[in-house]
């Protein structure tokens, strides 16, 4: 029982754990989701929204009405140049993203310019802003997301801007701006432009920042912060707007394990929220985590059931709504077969849909339940059904031992054998591989990228026998965790390779403020010969030296030679070498050129900070990279684990399917003493043998008229 | 109910001699058997009155339990209550009853204590599910990072009168493009989401530019449609001038006639086809 309860608690708990990652996801979140892609919004719910802007957007405008200008809340008036060599906020520690947009450092680039005469005179109106927004969406639509940033930067922190800030275009600006920044994982700077949207009037623009804000607190590992900035105008939000702050409530609260409280918040979601499933749900994977099954039944039963749902879910849940619901039925089936209602556990995992993501677990599952409910009839049909789907799926190897144990239960012990002998046959290569990749971190990253991404995974330059290496892909179950830290790596190298273009233009920059009026030089080296190219190729080298050595390891079959091991010092020191290399191209500033207060100046000073920025983010990624490796490592050390139980399993089925035959022989000895013959004894041809228990058999006694049919004549 | 039923079929069906005393006797054997249940269902005299008092106990408990209700006193404390969960509703959805309570679970349906699954995982197969994976400096050192970029992007707009517009159209019907990111200098200045095209020409990249030489590159990672295992990757650069006070529009040209997935399977003989063609002209 205590077996039963660990394990069907694990399984919830790796639920809950799937759904905090899942359900998290914000639907316009390109760098994508935590296993699967099935996760990303249809693409007619992403044109939806950006409609919907388009549509606010070209609102009808009132008169222009300036009001005066104000400093906001956030930014730095233009005087505050000197605040660009201020030092920097020292790196929160865990206490979330601060709510900073850093406008002031782009005030003093417009104080300087100002000063040389470059600063951009044109006038802004509420006719160029609603030009400049329509330009803006468009390269939203079309993924230049950066260079809708920068164009936005460039009209928002004007000084020009600040009288149009309340207006409509304004606000709409504003908006755009934070939005993007959260979405491109700026979520410091994103909350300074958005809250500075809460602060007045209630408009479509509040109520689109207040959206944005709840995906970025739900994405974001500190969403405590942002609901700090969204409790205040909590109630001047509409109804549905309130279902979303109070589920951000409640996920921040699940997060701090304070299960009492996080319910509390979860009840507060209507169903006019997007994340009503979702809230509800949640609800009732921390009733069942706190042993309240039938709390947490009724609960998953509001999702599950049609007719439970409130109709208005279904309109405000969009197609996550579907997810969820396939999700809340798999755990009704989790819950009624932990308390033994094997009949109810069947019905719930037949309502699993054909084309739900969720089928094969469902189907395993259900299996798993009728055989213990002892009807291995019904869970040979599941198994079949399962097999016939045709999926990959992470329960292959599992349905195999299950599939050889039901014919072993239903006493076809040759059949039993049979399937037991093949999966170890098939099986324990696997496991070794499994076991060999986990010591090879970087195998480790590549296979797991691969996974990740969809592609052939014995295409992903891991080496070794394709055939295997799919079979590991195949039986992967990887942590939620590795989907964030893989989305995180994402951001941050999209950030990266933007600072490098960044670095390039703060040193074109420098040398036409230099010298005004030269055209920009030829880069004296080859074209393809970067740094960043030759460390490649460094990696790619030692790459191929790591899958020799392997190689070679694995044909000595663990024997070690002398050469063997020189040549894994060899192997050891040239890692060394390529580590120094990458340490060694860090980027450096311009040396020589004292920083001042004027155009030239601030560009140096950039250029330091640029730098400065890039090598600590190059630090970070290799954090991440770690972190990544380690999780994807932890994940094939637990496949280890799995099919070394399941080769154990199987191995003792074979032992049982000896035991069986003995004694079905044993049975057949004892019965012929009895003087009752076997079954294969009685005549085969002996129609009535074959008949069922409710059948009978009429022998014909009718008359044959054979020349009633053609062909018929002369047969007797 | 199946052996009841074929002998009714068979009685109904040969009939012959002694079938009616055959009837007799089959429907004899229930009354009989339900007899001897009802008169063993019987409970013994002193049972009974035990049974009795139990109940009437039960009873004068569940009354004052009633009335206790009744009264809106509440035998757990203050504590007690603030632990107790609300309800989660929806709305106006009924709350959950207090019937709701849970109960041991029931026993297993077959009757000696079920089969256990030879399955059931141990607990360390599962993974951790560990909560918070970013480094704590992360959120910082991306909002400075972004926002650096989006000042210099802007002072650069600014500054150049020169500026750059590239332009992307792909051709080929089965290239699917997993991977594709232009890159200025270096620097990335457009990455595709998964499953671009541009069948038609699409602008993807417009920005002022210091006067000059620049150096263009493309990344490109196709699959096959008819085949994913066959991919292709090609990494092109290439140098460009672009002119004091103009625009330079490039325009690449991504085909892909490649024949691999298709004829390799069948005759273990197959081609790539991959080109990227640039052109670049002053429009402004």
């Amino acid at each position: 029982m205590a077996r039963r309860l660990t394990s069907a608690g694990l399984l919830l708990g790796l639920a809950l754990s799937f759904a905090s990652g899942a359900l998290a996801q914000d639907e316009d979140n390109p760098y994508g989701t935590d296993s699967a892609d099935s996760k990303k919004p249809s693409k007619a719910d992403k044109k939806g929204k950006a409609d919907k802007g388009k549509a606010d957007a070209a609102k009808p405008e009132q008169e222009p009405t300036p009001p005066p200008a104000e400093g906001s809340g956030v930014s730095e008036p233009p005087e505050a140049a000197s605040a660009v060599k201020a030092p920097r906020a020292k790196p929160d520690r865990g206490e979330g993203p601060k709510a900073d947009t850093r406008s002031a450092e782009m005030r003093a680039y417009q104080a300087a310019m100002k000063d040389r005469r470059l600063a951009a005179t044109a006038p802004i109106s509420r006719q160029r802003l609603k030009d400049e927004l329509v330009g803006i969406e468009e390269k939203l639509d079309a993924g230049r997301r950066d260079e809708a940033i920068a164009q936005l930067v460039y009209i928002v922190e004007a000084e020009r801007f600040d009288a149009f800030k309340e207006t409509d275009e304004g606000r709409a600006c504003i908006f755009w701006l934070g939005d993007s920044l959260g979405r491109a994982g700026a979520h410091g700077p994103a909350r300074g432009y958005l809250e500075r949207l809460l602060t007045s009037k209630v408009d479509v623009w509040f109520r689109r920042a207040i959206r944005s804000l709840v995906d970025f607190g739900l994405e974001s590992d500190h969403p405590e912060v942002f609901l700090k900035a969204l409790e205040p105008v909590s109630s001047k939000a509409p109804e549905e707007q309130q279902g979303d702050i109070a589920y951000l409530d409640g996920r921040a609260k699940e997060r701090q394990k304070r299960p009492v409280a996080a319910l509390q918040a979860l009840a507060k979601v209507t169903p006019r929220s997007r994340f009503w499933a979702q809230a509800t749900y949640l609800a009732g994977l921390i009733e069942v985590e706190r042993g309240q099954l039938k709390k947490g039944e009724n609960l998953f039963c509001k999702v599950a059931d049609p007719k439970a749902t409130p109709k208005q879910a279904l309109l405000f849940g969009g197609s996550d709504f579907f997810r969820v619901r396939d999700l809340a039925r798999l755990a009704l089936g989790r819950v009624a077969h932990e308390q033994y209602r094997f009949d109810d556990s069947r019905y719930y995992y037949y309502l699993v849909p054909a084309d739900s993501d969720a089928l094969p677990e469902a189907l395993y599952e259900s299996a798993t339940g009728r055989y213990e409910a002892k009807d291995y009839e019904g869970a040979r049909e599941l198994l079949d059904e399962l097999r016939k789907t045709g999926v990959d799926h992470p329960y292959e190897d599992e349905a195999w031992i299950l599939d050889a144990y039901v014919d072993l239960a239903a006493c076809k012990f040759p059949q039993a054998d049979k399937k037991l002998s093949q999966f170890l046959k098939r099986y324990e290569p696997v496991r070794d591989t499994a076991r060999a990749l986990s010591k090879d971190k970087l195998a480790v990253r590549k296979l797991v990228e691969a996974i990740e991404s969809g592609s052939d995974p014995a295409a992903s330059g891991v080496t070794g026998d394709a055939r295997r290496i799919r079979a590991v892909a195949a039986l992967l179950r990887l942590d939620p965790a590795y989907g964030r830290s893989s989305r995180r790596l994402a951001q941050l190298e999209h950030q990266q390779s933007g600072l490098r273009g960044a670095l390039g233009e703060l040193d074109d920059t420098r040398e036409v403020l230099a010298k005004p009026g030269e055209l920009k030089a030829q880069a004296a080296g080859p074209i393809g010969d970067s740094p960043d190219a030759k460390l490649a190729r460094i990696d790619q080298q030692l790459e191929e030296v790591r899958r020799l050595v392997r190689e070679a390891k694995e044909t000595s079959k663990g024997k070690t030679s002398t050469e063997l091991k020189a040549l894994e010092k060899s192997l050891e020191d040239l890692e060394k070498r390529a580590k120094d290399a990458h340490a060694a191209t860090q980027e450096a500033a311009p040396k020589g050129e004292k920083a001042a207060k004027d155009l030239p100046g601030l560009v140096v000073s950039e250029r330091e900070r640029a730098t400065a920025l890039y090598n600590e983010a190059q630090k970070l990624r290799q954090v991440l990279l770690e972190q990544q490796e380690r999780l994807a490592q932890d994940a094939l050390i637990r496949l280890d684990k799995r099919l070394s139980r399941l080769l154990r399993r199987a191995r003792l089925g074979r032992i049982e399917t000896v035991l069986g035959r003995k004694r079905a022989l044993e049975l057949e000895v004892e019965a012929l003493s009895q003087g009752l013959l076997p079954q294969q004894a009685l005549d085969s041809l002996d129609a009535a043998r074959f008949l069922g228990d409710d059948e009978e058999y009429w022998p014909f006694d009718g008359e044959d008229w054979a020349d009633e049919y053609v062909g018929g004549e002369g047969l007797r | 109910m199946v052996i009841w039923r074929r002998m009714l079929t068979r009685l109904g069906k040969r009939g012959g001699a002694g079938s009616g005393q055959r009837l007799m006797w089959v429907l004899m054997l229930p009354i009989v058997l339900l007899v001897a249940y009802s008169a063993f269902g019987q409970p013994k005299g002193k049972a009974k009155a035990k049974e009795d008092a139990k109940a009437k106990e039960a009873k004068a408990e569940d009354d004052k339990a009633a009335k206790k209700g009744k009264d809106g006193k509440d035998a757990k404390g203050k504590d007690a209550k603030e632990e107790e969960a609300p309800p989660p509703s929806d709305a106006g959805a009924p709350p959950v009853k207090d019937d709701l309570d849970d109960e041991a679970p029931p026993q297993p349906q077959s009757g000696d204590g079920g089969k256990m699954s030879p399955l059931n995982p141990e607990a360390d197969e599962f993974p951790q599910g560990s909560a918070a994976v970013t480094p704590p400096n992360y959120d910082q050192l991306l909002g400075d990072i972004a926002s650096l970029r989006s000042r210099v992007s802007a002072l650069t707009t600014t500054l150049y009168a020169s500026k750059i517009r590239v332009l992307v159209e792909t051709d080929g019907d089965d290239a699917r493009i997993e991977t594709f990111v232009v890159t200025l200098d270096g620097g990335v200045v457009y990455r595709a989401q998964k499953s671009f095209s541009a069948e038609d020409e699409k602008v993807i990249y417009e920005h002022g530019v210091a006067p000059g030489h620049h150096v263009l590159g493309v990344e490109i990672e196709r699959s096959d449609a008819r085949g994913k295992a066959y991919k292709t990757y090609q990494s092109s650069r290439f140098s460009i001038v672009v002119p004091e006070k103009k625009k330079l529009e490039t325009h690449f040209i991504i085909e892909d006639d490649s024949d691999m997935a298709e004829d390799f399977p069948d005759d273990e003989d197959g081609e790539y086809d991959l080109r990227v063609r640039l052109r670049a002209r002053v429009i402004e």
